[in-house]
């Protein structure tokens, strides 16, 4: 399993000052310092986007296509897949079809709503939870609209991975029927451009190596600040007159970009809805110990507010969630267009998500808890202040990577300026014992 | 390998933490996941008995290749009768306790479900020493 997982979220090398902003705040304890660079580890990154907020250098980035390499492709027909979350970006503009018409003017042949492929995802989980309620599983399913989270359940939480709803994010649903659209027009699968406007970095990594599906529908994904500002004046100038009707999605989709927009479609008694990182290893926590009863479905976000506060979105979650209040208001009932009426797709999964193997010490359990058991006598030799000195988030972290032999005991700067002064204290001492020709001068 | 957890009756909301303690010792191991959700269902139900019933007490957790004992020893009231705790429903929870969320009765069912073994040695007003064996 190990060496797999390739993250979107890259280090600028020469932006890095090798502070201890990055390593402290990563949920999974995924990024280390080491020669003054804070560097991933892949295996553990789950794509969150943390270390792309909090450093102060710009240093972390999510790896996208750039927008002029996407228009400057060959593809006969270039389609855009707006996420939800771009909505709320805009402080002026509450008209849809205004945004979805200025995504044309930028190059893109056609602006498919991602929000209606979540319409189409609501309606199959429905589906599927009352069947599964009929065969007596009360579930709670968890949603896999989140790549981030379901990376964190295979990296921490793999005992929950039969709780995944085995349904595609609403991305693949909408990319899926794109294609079927076109193919019905006459286009060949190699003439077909899907283009995801993507608000964070897992969402990238999950079209290059989807975990759900054996090949994304998708070609590539583009960064949401980076068409936003191209969009802005573009958007400014679309006339009245040339506003196409081009929204296929109602706010049921559109409520996606925020947290709790899922599961209130699903229509169901019991629902949660969990938003920002560390938030949800609390519930997933929680649920590992059976505490948390009662409850049919969670929806969880990595990023606080939901998709619109996702890394890559320029607003604040919480000014893009009121706007996207009032984008909604005046959104009540839109007139719609209907070519993807009647395309049918398969919504569910085609491969299981793995467990990921990364936490283990060692795949012998003797080996396994003999490590432990150095990892805990270090950990205590330690001064648990969790300094973040030796590039390694904690104490605890440090004595791993010991113990695994990826980081030195010497590496602690409190143990060694122990050792100096062991050393120091020795040459005093060697220095003290005088040969015996200086002696009996004395 | 044994692991020692102090549970502080005294402190409700700290309730649980032995338990997310110890599962995260058991990822670090890597114990198959469904093993780890038996012993964390198990171990938490017995911490949270342990804090309602008994003021806290002592969780010893020894890890072997093929084994794990999580031993619960309290200095507790002890249990009248044993025969009713264990019966699905049945709950001793005040009325605190019930709205931190506690007390639905399924405390000793549920640790005897999801563990391969379940000791209970109780004396009233003495303590109560709760053995759970899972198999690895």
């Amino acid at each position: 399993m190990k060496g797999t997982y390739r993250p979107s979220v890259a280090l600028i090398e020469n932006r890095c000052v090798g502070c201890t902003t990055c390593i402290k705040r990563c949920p999974t304890e995924a990024i280390r310092v080491r020669s003054g660079r804070a560097r991933i580890l892949s295996d553990l990154c789950i794509d969150c986007g943390m270390c792309i907020r909090v450093c102060r250098h710009g240093a972390k980035v999510a790896v996208t296509k750039p927008l002029d390499a996407i228009l400057a492709t060959s593809y006969k027909v270039k389609v855009a897949l707006p996420a939800p979350s771009l909505y709320s970006q805009f402080a002026g503009n509450r008209n849809l079809n205004r945004l979805l018409t200025a995504l044309k003017k930028i190059g893109f042949d056609e602006a498919f709503e991602v929000a209606k492929g979540a319409e189409i995802v609501t309606a199959e989980s429905i589906r599927f939870i009352q069947r599964k309620k009929q065969e007596g599983e009360e579930g709670p399913w968890i949603s896999t609209a989140c790549p981030a989270i379901v990376r964190l359940i295979q990296v921490r939480f793999p005992s929950l991975i039969d709780n995944l709803i085995p349904i595609i994010p609403p991305m693949e649903a909408i990319a899926r029927m794109a294609r079927e659209y076109f193919y019905r027009q006459g286009y060949k699968d190699e003439e077909i451009g899907i283009f995801f406007i993507t608000p964070c970095a897992a969402k990238v990594t999950d079209v290059h190596k989807p975990q759900m599906v054996d090949k994304s529908a998708v070609t590539s994904a583009v960064a949401l600040n980076e068409v936003y500002f191209r969009l802005l004046p573009v958007l400014k100038a679309v006339r009245e007159e040339e506003i196409e009707v081009l929204q296929m999605a109602t706010n049921q989709g559109v409520s996606w970009a925020r947290i709790g927009g899922e599961s209130e479609g699903l229509l169901l008694q019991d629902v949660m809805a969990v938003d920002g990182i560390e938030n949800v290893i609390e519930v997933l926590d929680s649920l590992e110990d059976g505490r948390i009863k009662r409850v049919e479905f969670i929806e969880a976000n990595a990023c606080i507010g939901g998709c619109l506060g996702g890394p890559l979105a320029p607003e604040n979650p919480f000014n893009a969630k009121a706007r996207m209040q009032k984008v909604m208001r005046s959104n009540t009932s839109p007139q719609l267009r209907h070519i993807l009426d009647g395309i049918d797709i398969n919504c569910y999964v085609q491969k299981q998500v793995e467990p990921a193997k990364v936490l283990h010490l060692d795949e012998d359990m003797a080996k396994a808890l003999e490590k432990m058991k150095q990892r805990d006598a270090l950990y205590q030799s330690l001064p648990q202040i969790d300094c973040g000195s030796c590039g390694a988030p904690g104490c605890e972290a440090f004595a791993q990577d010991v113990v695994q032999g990826e980081a030195n005991v010497e590496d602690c700067i409190f143990l060694l300026r122990d050792k100096v002064k062991e050393m120091a204290q020795e040459m005093v001492n060697l220095a003290a014992k005088l040969p015996p020709s200086i002696k009996e001068k004395e | 390998m044994t692991f020692h957890y102090n549970v502080d009756g005294g402190y409700p909301e700290m309730a649980g933490r032995a338990s997310t303690k110890f599962k995260s010792v058991l990822k670090d191991l890597g114990v198959a996941p469904s093993v780890i959700r038996r012993v964390s269902i198990a171990m938490y139900e017995g911490e949270i008995n342990m804090v309602i019933h008994a003021n806290g007490g002592d969780i010893r957790c020894e890890v072997e290749t093929d084994k794990i004992r999580v031993v619960l020893a309290d200095q507790g009231p002890g249990i009248p009768n044993l025969e009713l705790a264990m019966q699905a429903g049945w709950s001793t929870a005040s009325q605190e306790a019930r709205e931190l969320g506690f007390g639905a009765g399924m405390g000793f069912p549920n640790m005897k479900k999801y563990s391969d073994a379940l000791d209970v040695q109780t004396e009233v007003g003495v303590g109560t020493t709760l053995t759970l064996d899972f198999l690895i």
